[in-house]
């Protein structure tokens, strides 16, 4: 059966996120790069927003970064982070110059501070949940 | 545009706790207020605009409101200053002459956390997938600011001691507001004995969490002088998005959006920084006061926090902010509560916390969508 507008092009189905997921479910930390102007970026988006360029690829990153921010949560906002209080929560900026969001396993709250770099791990965490989390690096 | 159109009426209901209260009972109490201090009826309104009540239809059916140009935004702060502004257009266009702006929230006795794995808008803060933020326990606003003032204190050296500044400042204000919910005065070393909720940022640097209820009515400032009230006149605005990449602390802390805002309202006003007599600063977490005055200019880029001491933000001082003692002391109502006061203390109706001889005052919100409102006592 044909649908009305099957012969159109379509945009892309948002998979961007899945795609970023997966990979880090095998291990691999991946960003995306706009094949137009270069610009790097994460998290995963349907366009480049330097240049607006739908047209990505995406790369391995070298894991290797440095906080760029961090803070530290004594709430806990709900009953799965109860345990964990208190615990860092960063911004860390990867080599290649784009930034995320992430924990550093570890060095307790005191033991990170912004400008520390870190190595990234990616892989499965404890509920199965793809995450990429940093241990400092020396 | 510039002050074509006028706020006409304000409206507040208490603010604190008020359990057996919906979001539509305190918005409609705002509302009536709203109306009786402009001297008119519902049937004088052909415009609603609705924020965080149960909806524009049951709201209007409930208040027999028929409008000819009805619109409902998200219970964003950030919202706030869009539908003022959406409001000015409206009338200025023709659609209508004379606009409701209502706001009812009762996030306190509904148990509203603004964080939490709960989902809805107040999870995070940007625009990243729960995916890409749950797992880390990314899971508040403030720590969005937490991670922002990080970043800042060690560029630019800031301390916590010198942010403790604006929470003492605004409750020093609320001190003098009979409508304020904190009203008892805290010293550097209650700052500093305070708890943290997310680090660096201690509870007094968050905003409350209360019932209460706003409402605002605009019409054109022609209409506005037959009314009970001196209309207070709306002489320029602008809105900035820095959406792009909002999922990370900005840089730049969004100075280049709160620039552009800033210079884009006084452009429209006519008039210069040096004639705003005071702001009215979305205060969702102190360091986004601080961040609003470096993107406005008044305080130089990485001196902020040193900036706002030896009283400069305080009433008296040469930059009075949020004389209501804003979001952290008096109220958190998204930044309604904020425009209210403005427009009061432009009546010169605020009493022991008057800004002397106020003329044009400022409302500026700095988030991934700013915006910024200038008020006046009168059309320069």
């Amino acid at each position: 059966m044909t649908l009305p507008g099957d012969d159109a092009p379509l945009p892309p189905a948002a998979s961007h996120l899945a795609q970023y997921l997966d990979g880090l479910a095998e291990g691999r930390l991946m960003f995306q790069r706009c094949l137009e102007c270069g610009e790097g970026r994460l998290p995963p988006r349907v366009r480049c927003p330097a240049c607006g360029s739908a047209a990505v690829g995406w790369q391995e990153a070298s894991g290797r970064g440095e906080v760029w921010a961090r803070c530290v949560f004594h709430k806990a906002y709900g009953p799965e982070y109860r345990e964990r209080v208190p615990y860092t929560v960063v911004t860390v900026q990867l080599e290649e110059g784009v930034r995320l969001l992430s924990n550093v396993v570890g060095p307790g709250p005191e033991g990170v501070q912004v400008g520390m770099p870190v190595i990234a791990r990616a892989g499965r965490g404890d509920a199965g949940v793809p995450v990429v989390v940093f241990h400092p690096s020396s | 545009m510039r002050g074509v159109v006028s706020v006409v009426g304000v409206g507040t209901t208490p603010f604190g706790r008020m359990p057996d209260r919906s979001a539509d009972d305190l918005g409609a109490w705002a509302l009536q207020e709203a109306l009786d201090d402009a001297g008119l009826t519902v049937k004088d309104l052909d415009g609603l605009v609705v924020n965080r009540v149960s909806g524009y239809e049951p709201f209007a059916a409930d208040q027999g409101i028929e409008p000819r140009w009805v619109v409902e935004l998200p219970a964003h702060g950030r919202m706030t200053g869009a539908s003022i502004q959406l409001a000015v257009m409206a009338i200025h266009t023709g659609m209508c002459d004379t606009v409701a702006l209502v706001y009812g929230n009762n996030g306190r006795s509904a148990g509203a956390t603004y964080g939490g794995s709960g989902g809805g808008a107040a999870e995070g803060y940007g625009s990243a997938s729960r995916e890409l933020v749950q797992p880390y326990g990314m899971t508040s606003p403030g720590a969005f600011y937490a991670l922002m003032f990080d970043r800042y204190r060690s560029e630019f050296g800031a301390t916590s001691d010198e942010l403790a500044t604006v929470a003492i400042t605004f409750r020093r204000h609320a001190t003098l507001n009979p409508a304020a919910v904190m009203r008892d005065p805290i010293t550097l070393d209650d700052y500093r004995a305070s708890r943290y909720i997310v680090e660096p940022l201690h509870i007094y640097d968050y905003c409350l969490i209360n019932d209460g209820g706003v409402a605002m009515i605009l019409s054109g400032t022609d209409r506005g002088r037959d009314l009970r009230q001196r209309p207070v006149p709306i002489l320029g605005f602008a809105q900035q998005g820095q959406l792009l990449t909002s999922e990370h602390p900005p840089e730049d802390y969004w100075a280049g959006a709160i620039g552009s805002v800033g210079r884009r309202s006084l452009e429209m006003a006519g008039i210069g920084r040096g004639d705003v007599d005071g702001l009215m600063v979305y205060d969702n977490f102190a360091p986004n006061v601080v961040f609003a005055l470096e993107g406005l200019g008044f305080a130089p880029v990485g001196e902020g926090t040193r900036w706002i001491q030896d009283g400069r933000i305080g009433l008296g001082g040469e930059l009075p902010l949020n004389t209501s003692g804003g979001h952290l002391s008096e109220s958190y109502m998204q930044g309604w509560g904020l425009n209210v006061e403005a427009v009061r203390q432009l009546r010169h109706q605020c009493g022991d916390r008057q800004i002397a001889d106020a003329s044009i005052l400022q409302y500026v919100c700095s988030a991934p969508l700013v915006s910024s409102i200038i008020y006046g006592r009168e059309v320069p």
